[in-house]
């Protein structure tokens, strides 16, 4: 079978601006004096793998070794400054907390809308309206502007549009810590239900034991270097030697 | 795979016949409206205001005066008259005269005066073009208005060119109060079909290339509205219900928007302009709610970017999305707006003119020239955040020099040149004529708000495409 994502060669860098120009005098000051510095920093280098329909990956790392980077890239977000990543499917990210909400609507207009940003007709959303409603248990609520919800709930309406909708590749960036325990135990349910349902997912979290206990296959990263990518036991075994080595 | 050809192929014939169907349709359309506006421009020419009388004239006095007007052909001259003969058959002769050529000669009576005024009409119409022409007038017991200062207030009237005034070959000070009416004559409509086949085989032979290849740049274009239909949908939508959330008229604040605003303009400029304009609140309003479009739709669409910074770092959107929604969604209010306009037009009993079917032409234009300016600034605006500060200040400069108050005839002809520089100017023009004259703009109107729109819109999408990749590092 084709693999569902192919990542080849991507490195991304990112030009800093090292005069710290944010507006308009300084930036043409800086340009007479000719002070426009740029830093370069890279954030990946040359990274190639592919993931297979109804793979779970789980990215693992420090902090800055450009997992989330990684994610943007595969989902279209940062374009690669060279090499490239072709997706075979619908990607539907995970949104933060609200970031595709608008406080002053319903919760019942902001399905729609959070649909239509994941690139969902109103034809497919409104078969799903029910579903979504039910499942994030916001029924007494779902008519109410979002202004008014608590952050669990919001959490979980942005859980149950995002899962629900049946994508073809998920991305989960560090959020599995859905409301309450007894949600989370929920959530946590749906995924392996998504991932049986052959959904390809790629997870990037910092607690190892969901690694090991969701993933298929992991990647390591170290400063946007690839450092192994294979079954999850061995490279999170790996990586937890490397940390420990470090202190 | 023989069914899917032929399937494929009646398909492609049908978006042809599609095409040609519209495309003839709308350039016969257009062809209607503008078939008098594109044919002639009407010109009138006066201006001297009435300072003294001549003496009556003798039988076999001839008086004449010289005058180059600036137009193609002269069609009518009006004199100003101080004293009609008393006898009721008298006639006055009027002889129009180039050099030593009579052009015409009108034997005018009684019948032809009326209020002060004589009509003469030239027919046929004479060219005007190629040096001095006079009028040369005899007839007993007849007095002129003459004067030699330019009238105050009468703004659509071009000044007269300097002419002599003789009696009997005599030169007096002066000169005669008349008005020459006359028109352009333009020869674009002689292009008109040519250019439009041209165009329309253009189109065909584009068309059916693109509809034979499978990855063309229609089939892309085709997906990509269909997958993001929906979301333009819901987002001008949230704008539009966040918008009038929580105020209690709620939609029908766009109507009263710019209706207050007209009549707070009203009472202001009224003792100053309104002399000078026909229908004064119609003409306010008019510029003020598609003024108000622009500077609504290029103020959000500033913002839109950033403002969607969290959505746009997340996910993958086009980002162009955002400043097209805000120019949608303030489109809808203009829209809106036109309920208002039409009422007071009404009202005022401004005549409904054919004219006004060239309205969708006219929003295409101001909805063109402002998405590219909103797609430039909200590019800018990412990586520039006094943009924001500086387009506030712009906006107010630029309401200024748009006649949305006050009339164009104010600005000193010298400086005309560069005030028709500013596309607000041309597309506020371009409705006053559909709307208040209910004539169709000039052609070379059509080409200037052309020019503009998509000149600005081409260049607003280059920008963008070129700088959107860099959006998510400065957000």
């Amino acid at each position: 079978m084709a693999p569902i994502i192919t990542v080849e060669n991507v490195t991304m860098k990112f030009h800093l601006n090292a005069s710290k120009t944010t507006n308009l005098k300084e930036w043409v000051v800086a340009f007479l004096k000719k002070r426009l510095r740029y830093n370069d920093f890279y954030a990946l280098q040359d990274i190639s793998f592919t993931v297979e329909p109804g793979e779970v990956l789980g990215i693992i790392g420090q902090n800055g070794s450009g997992k989330s980077t990684l994610l943007k890239v595969i989902s279209g977000v940062y374009k690669a400054t060279s090499g490239s990543s072709r997706v075979n499917g619908r990607i539907a990210p995970m949104l933060e907390l609200g970031s595709g909400f608008d406080y002053e609507l319903s919760g019942r207009e902001n399905v729609f809308l959070n649909g239509a940003i994941l690139g969902y007709d109103e034809k497919f959303l409104k078969s799903k309206y029910d579903e979504i409603v039910a499942y994030s248990e916001l029924e007494e609520f779902i008519l109410q502007p979002l202004k008014t919800y608590s952050s669990g709930m919001v959490t979980r309406l942005a859980f149950s549009i995002a899962t629900l909708v049946e994508p073809e590749i998920l991305i989960v960036d560090e959020i599995l810590s859905v409301g309450d325990e007894r949600f989370q135990r929920k959530s946590r349910d749906r995924m392996r239900q998504m991932m049986e349902g052959g959904t390809t997912v790629l997870m990037v979290s910092h607690s190892l034991d969901q690694i090991r206990d969701l993933c298929t296959r992991a990647l390591w990263l170290d400063h946007g270097h690839m450092m192994a990518l294979g079954d999850t036991q061995p490279v999170c075994d790996q990586y937890q030697e490397y940390m420990r080595a470090k202190g | 795979m023989d069914t899917n050809t032929k399937e494929q192929k009646k398909k492609r014939l049908r978006i042809l016949a599609l095409f040609t169907a519209i495309y003839f349709c709308a350039a016969g359309l257009l062809l209607w409206l503008v078939w008098d506006a594109w044919q002639r421009q009407a010109v009138t020419e006066g201006g001297v205001s009435r300072g003294f009388a001549t003496e009556a004239l003798q039988a076999g006095d001839v008086l004449t005066q010289s005058f180059q007007p600036v137009m193609d052909f002269v069609q009518e001259i009006t004199l100003d008259v101080s004293h009609w003969p008393q006898d009721a058959s008298a006639a006055v002769e009027v002889t129009l005269l180039r050099g030593c050529d009579t052009l015409c000669q009108r034997r005018l009576t009684a019948a032809d005066y009326a209020d002060g005024s004589l009509r003469c009409a030239i027919d046929p119409p004479t060219a005007a073009r190629g040096g001095e022409l006079a009028v040369a007038i005899t007839g007993a017991d007849l007095s002129l208005w003459g004067g030699d200062t330019i009238a105050a207030g009468r703004f659509d009237v071009a000044d007269q060119q300097a002419g002599t005034l003789t009696l009997n070959g005599q030169t007096l000070s002066g000169r005669l109060v008349m008005t020459v009416r006359g028109y352009n004559q333009y020869h674009v409509l002689r292009y008109y079909w040519p250019v439009a086949l041209a165009l329309y085989a253009a189109g065909l032979i584009f068309l059916s290339i693109q509809l034979r290849r499978p990855r063309s740049l229609l089939v892309i274009l085709s997906q990509t509205i269909k997958r993001y239909k929906y979301l333009l949908k819901q987002l001008v939508g949230r704008d539009f219900r966040v918008k009038y959330q929580a105020s209690v008229l709620g939609v029908l604040w766009s109507f009263l928007n710019p209706m207050l605003m007209a009549f707070v303009y009203y009472f202001v400029f009224s003792t100053i302009f309104k002399s000078a304009i026909d229908h004064f609140i119609v003409y306010l309003m008019s510029g003020i709610i598609l003024f108000n479009y622009f500077s609504e739709s290029t103020s959000l669409s500033l913002i839109s970017v950033v403002g969607n910074a969290p959505l746009i770092t997340k996910v993958y959107i086009p980002k162009y999305i955002f400043p097209v929604t805000k120019a949608l969604s303030s489109a809808i209010n203009l829209a809106i707006s036109f309920i208002p306009l039409f009422a007071l037009m009404l009202f005022t009993g401004v005549p409904f003119h054919k004219s006004l079917l060239l309205i969708p032409l006219l929003l295409f234009f101001l909805v063109g020239f402002a998405t590219g300016v909103g797609l430039i600034l909200s590019a800018m605006y990412v990586f520039f955040r006094d943009v924001g500060f500086l387009w506030s200040v712009l906006i107010s400069i630029w309401n200024f020099l748009t006649p949305i108050f006050y009339p164009v005839s104010i600005i000193p002809d010298k400086y005309m040149p560069f005030y028709q520089l500013n596309p607000m100017y041309q597309i506020l023009s371009f409705a006053r004529s559909i709307i208040l004259n209910g004539v169709s703009p000039a052609p070379q109107a059509y080409l200037f708000c052309l020019l503009w729109s998509m000149g600005t819109l081409a260049i607003g999408l280059a920008v963008y495409y070129k700088s959107q990749d860099k959006f998510c590092l400065y957000l």
